[in-house]
């Protein structure tokens, strides 16, 4: 019966309207002609409904489902990644709203957009996501609720509003149920490993560094983690370098990690830190990277499962970091690492150098190291020669030639941290000191008042490690010879006078920057944000677990099991409770009541109420079963209950009542 | 089969403790039955694929989601009984009928504080009607019932189901209404039989039995209670009035219309010749009288003459007990 139920003529509007609602988050990753296959099936849905085009046939349906499908596979060059599939069924569910005609179809429609919806999520799950994801679940209850309306009845605006304000309500309803099972449910470990995720770029560091790919990073406001101190404040600036990435690998144009780094000390065993008032402990909650790299601040030791400390002095995660999260860390700054002694093939690795080229380099290495007479001496006149010599520092680097160290450090003497470090390393590898890139990124944004720190796409950066014996690797940042506000204030300060900072954002973004109360907001937005991810967003596993030892007292999952079950029993309890006071017989006016025990007495005299019976029409049926002395009576009451409620304009109820007992005593 | 039966059987019984009939019944827990659809099973398969996804992705945003949309479900088992629960349902009059003809139940629908939308209403084995019921504004609904059996008219239990809000739950009730109507027997035209009065003559007045198609006379004023095929259209549509034809009938021809003339025919046929006498005498005028075993209506000839009599042959041989009143 219910399967070939029509689609009601107004439902279909919220369906179309809904439907289209859930595929706009994804609108960045979709290609354009995705647009038009929802803009095509849409409109000849529409079409249809006004009753300008028939539904379609067969053969163009299969048409459709074949075309849909071969653009599909082309735009994405058959490879399988989350893109591909989610284009893929938005394109099944769009061609459902193409054929939609029954009240099934429409029921497809709106659960294959819940789960459009859902998918989105994966994509992002700032909140303002989260928001419309609010909105479209209540569009989309509004269709379903809409799907089951009377068609009979002509819709009309109040129709509309209480369809939408009855879904509103159940969503409403739904939310403690939802509370306690987002914090109860048990969350699982994956249940598979799922190769399928976004292709799409995701902005940040590679793990190929040439000079110059930093500068592109630096146009990028995107939000890379946040971090907050565990002792509340911001340790000093010039510490803040957070390591991602060990390069220590030269061709002669970019630089790359080795691959001997493989080796990772995972949590709990690995490095031990002693209590010690430089230690530095703190929580980031990382955007995805696709990457298998952390940020931590040197001298790090891992304090979360499935992390762990590479032996080139890095924080890793067991797996690509395909989601935000949240890890803590441990670390101190000042400690020494590797000091005595460098292993091979570490030493040999971090002096390598391919021959031949920068050859001007190498020279002025050679010199440079005969006038001192340490190491470190050496490597402080170097630091040195970068802040006495004209080098600038910009984001518009020019474009280098085939000696890039040599034309860098001789000839245009302007570029960004990645030029620095590089030419830094490779003037003391040329010394024969080991040395290596090392990039991340340095500082970040810090909220006062929330007491976090923001790290954008726009800190990454690139500095030097070299190795000295008896100290091990030390950091050397020649940026901080050049342009020291890099280090202190960060970039928007180091590149002011140069205007490029975000330059390729467009002049209206850079514009909206500069106004006071919009900073502010976009500053309270970001904090928001950030309380939703710290608070909503990284509660897993192991925060469920916490949350329930400490805040409700359960030590294991079998018990909350318990509690779960425990509070569905609660919450029945009370919807059962408030549909029987909603339901509860109501109270009725004294008349009324005297009335249905006049109609319980009459009814041993053989006398049935009819429904829809007018008083006095009652009362002739009455006149007519009753005793003849009682007849009377009856027409009397009759005469006196017509002249109360249809005569009198201020009634007198008590007496009408008081004549109704009496007639019922009297009644035989 | 007899287990079948058997089966049915007591849980007609236990229906009838339950759901008492009653010429008017406000639903509630007591009437209401409540089960999930297909539709509520294939949501269900949705939200485990969404779990899933949430649980591979790691992804608070879609754990969310497919927890709140879990409790829409349950929620909306609560939604879909208060679709019913309250709802008061009442047997309207229903005019007298014949057997085998339909009859249009009428069905009141009183919502006391809130809408019951999309209610599908109707008697096992007939189409349902969609109604909804709006707060202050009862709405009569009429429902195509076939009478089938003459006596005082005894209808199943009738069905009220919904699906309204999310067509994941059903909720439905058989509910036994009470509807006051008469059924009287089908009507079978034959010609006239007549036996000797008491004192021995035919009929009074005589009327040839060929009589109905008399002859036209004239036109006269229309009163009422004029029969409907009387009345001189074209005039009408002339605006000359309303004005009936007036025919040399058998004004005052006296009958008895006797069970006995009709023996030896099976009950049932006798009723259903003698009704059909009683109506073709009504037509013609006549003043007839009706003789059943134990009961006589003296001669008349009016509209209520005839109720009566019909009424009579309605439920003659039906005892007393078994009828409802």
């Amino acid at each position: 019966m219910a399967d070939i139920k029509q689609i009601p003529r107004f439902s279909l509007l919220w369906l179309l309207a809904t439907a289209v609602a859930a595929l706009l988050p994804h609108a960045q990753h979709l290609p354009l002609w995705m647009w038009l296959l929802v803009l095509l099936a849409t409109g000849w849905r529409w079409l249809t409904h006004l009753g300008r085009l028939p539904y379609p046939g067969k053969v163009i349906k299969l048409v459709a489902v074949v075309l849909a499908s071969l653009a599909v596979i082309t735009a994405f060059e058959r490879t399988l990644s989350l893109e591909s599939a989610t284009a893929f069924m938005i394109a099944s569910a769009v061609l459902k709203v193409f054929e939609m005609r029954y009240q099934r179809d429409g029921y497809i429609v709106i659960f294959l957009s819940f789960f459009v919806l859902a998918v989105a999520f994966l994509f992002d799950q700032g909140i303002l996501s989260a928001l419309y994801g609010i909105l479209c679940s209540w569009l989309l209850l509004t269709a379903l609720v809409a799907l089951h309306r009377n068609p009979l009845r002509a819709d009309d605006v109040a129709d509309g509003r209480r369809t939408a304000s009855l879904a509103a309500k159940i969503l409403l309803a739904s939310i403690p149920m939802m509370l306690v099972l987002y914090l109860l449910f048990p969350r699982l470990a994956p249940l598979w490993s799922l190769n399928l995720h976004s292709s799409s770029a995701i902005t940040g560091l590679s793990e190929e560094m040439s000079p110059g790919d930093i500068a592109r990073l630096g146009q990028s406001d995107e939000l890379a983690f946040r971090v907050t101190f565990n002792d509340g404040s911001l340790p000093p600036r010039e510490q803040l370098y957070w390591r991602a990435l060990v390069l220590d690998q030269y061709d002669g144009r970019s630089w790359k990690p080795a691959g001997l780094a493989r080796t990772v000390k995972w949590h709990p065993a690995g490095r031990m830190l002693t209590e010690d008032d430089a230690n530095i402990d703190y929580d980031v909650i990382q955007e995805p990277s696709g990457q298998k790299w952390l940020y931590a601040l040197r001298g790090m030791s891992a304090q979360q499962v499935y992390t762990g400390v590479s032996i080139d002095e890095r924080l890793v995660s067991r797996r690509e970091v395909h989601n935000r999260t949240r890890y803590r860390v441990i670390s101190r700054p000042q400690l020494v690492i590797d000091g005595d002694f460098l292993p091979e093939p570490w030493r040999s690795v971090n002096l390598e150098l391919p021959a031949e080229v920068n050859p001007q380099t190498r020279t002025k290495a050679a010199v440079l190291r005969q006038q001192s007479e340490s190491a470190e001496a050496y490597l402080q006149s170097v630091m040195e020669s970068f802040s006495r010599e004209p080098f600038f520092y910009t984001l518009r680097p020019p474009i280098l030639g085939d000696n890039d160290i040599d034309d860098f450090l001789f000839n245009t003497r302007r570029g960004f941290c990645a030029h620095y470090a590089s030419a830094f390393t490779f003037m003391a590898r040329s010394a024969g000191i080991p040395a290596r890139v090392v990039v991340g990124y340095q500082g970040g944004k810090w909220n006062e008042e929330e007491q976090y720190l923001t790290v954008r796409q726009y800190d990454a950066h690139a500095w030097a490690e070299a190795w000295l014996e008896g100290q091990g690797w030390v950091r050397f940042d020649p940026t901080a010879m050049v342009a020291p506000e890099r280090i202190l204030y960060g970039l928007e300060q180091a590149v002011a006078d140069e205007g490029s900072f975000l330059e390729e954002q467009g002049l209206t973004a850079r514009a909206l920057r500069e106004i006071g109360w919009l900073n502010r907001l976009s500053l309270e937005f970001d904090s928001l944000n950030y309380y939703w991810q710290r608070w909503v967003l990284s509660y897993d596993g192991q925060r469920q677990k916490n949350f329930l030892q400490t805040v409700i007292g359960i030590q294991d999952y079998k018990r909350g099991l318990y509690f779960l079950g425990s509070s569905f029993g609660v919450f029945f309890l009370l919807a059962t409770l408030w549909l029987w006071w909603r339901d509860r017989p109501q109270p009725r006016s004294a008349f009324i009541r005297a009335w249905g025990a006049l109609q319980q007495r009459a009814k041993r005299l053989g006398l049935e109420p009819v429904a829809g019976e007018a008083p006095g029409q009652y009362l002739q049926r009455l006149s007519d079963v009753v005793a003849e002395e009682c007849r009377e009576d009856v027409m009397k009451f009759a005469g006196q209950l017509e002249i109360t409620l249809y005569v009198e304009s201020e009634p007198d109820m008590a007496a009408l009542i008081r004549a109704l007992k009496q007639l019922r005593r009297r009644l035989r | 089969m007899s287990v079948k039966q058997r089966i049915r059987q007591r849980w007609q019984r236990w229906l009838d403790r339950r759901i008492p009939p009653a010429s008017q019944v406000t639903l509630s827990h007591r009437s209401i039955f409540i089960l999930p659809t297909a539709t509520g099973a294939l949501y269900l398969l949705m939200l485990v694929v969404m779990l899933i996804t949430a649980i591979n992705y790691q992804n608070s945003l879609i754990y969310g989601l497919t927890f709140w949309l879990f409790s829409v479900g349950l929620v909306a088992m609560m939604f879909t009984f208060r679709n019913l629960s309250g709802l008061t349902l009442g047997a309207g009059h229903v005019n007298p009928v014949f057997q085998g003809d339909s009859v249009g139940l009428p069905l009141r629908l009183e919502a006391s504080r809130r809408w019951h939308e999309s209610l599908a209403i109707g008697f096992p084995g007939y189409p349902l009607s969609q109604a909804d019921a709006i707060p202050d504004k009862p709405a009569t609904l009429i429902l195509s019932y076939e009478a089938l059996q003459r006596g005082h008219l005894r209808t199943g239990r009738l069905r009220l189901e919904s699906r309204y809000p999310l067509g994941l739950f059903r909720t439905w009730t058989w509910v036994a209404l009470d509807f006051k109507g008469l059924v009287y027997p089908h009507p079978e035209y034959v010609p006239f039989q007549f036996v000797a009065g008491e004192s021995g003559e035919q009929l009074a007045g005589a009327p040839s039995l060929e009589s109905g198609q008399q002859d036209f006379q004239g036109l006269r004023q229309y009163q009422p209670g004029d029969s409907l095929k009387h009345i001189a259209w074209k005039q009408l549509a002339r605006g000359q009035g309303l004005v009936s034809k007036d025919f040399d009938h058998d004004e005052g021809a006296l009958c008895w219309l006797d069970w006995e003339a009709l023996a030896p025919a099976p009950l049932e046929v006798r009723l259903s010749r003698l009704t059909g006498w009683v109506l073709q005498a009504q037509q013609r005028n006549w003043r007839y009288g009706l003789r059943l075993p134990g009961r006589v209506i003296e001669p008349g000839n009016s509209e209520i003459h005839r109720d009566e009599c019909l009424a009579l042959l309605a439920l003659y041989g039906l005892e007393e007990g078994n009828e409802r009143g």
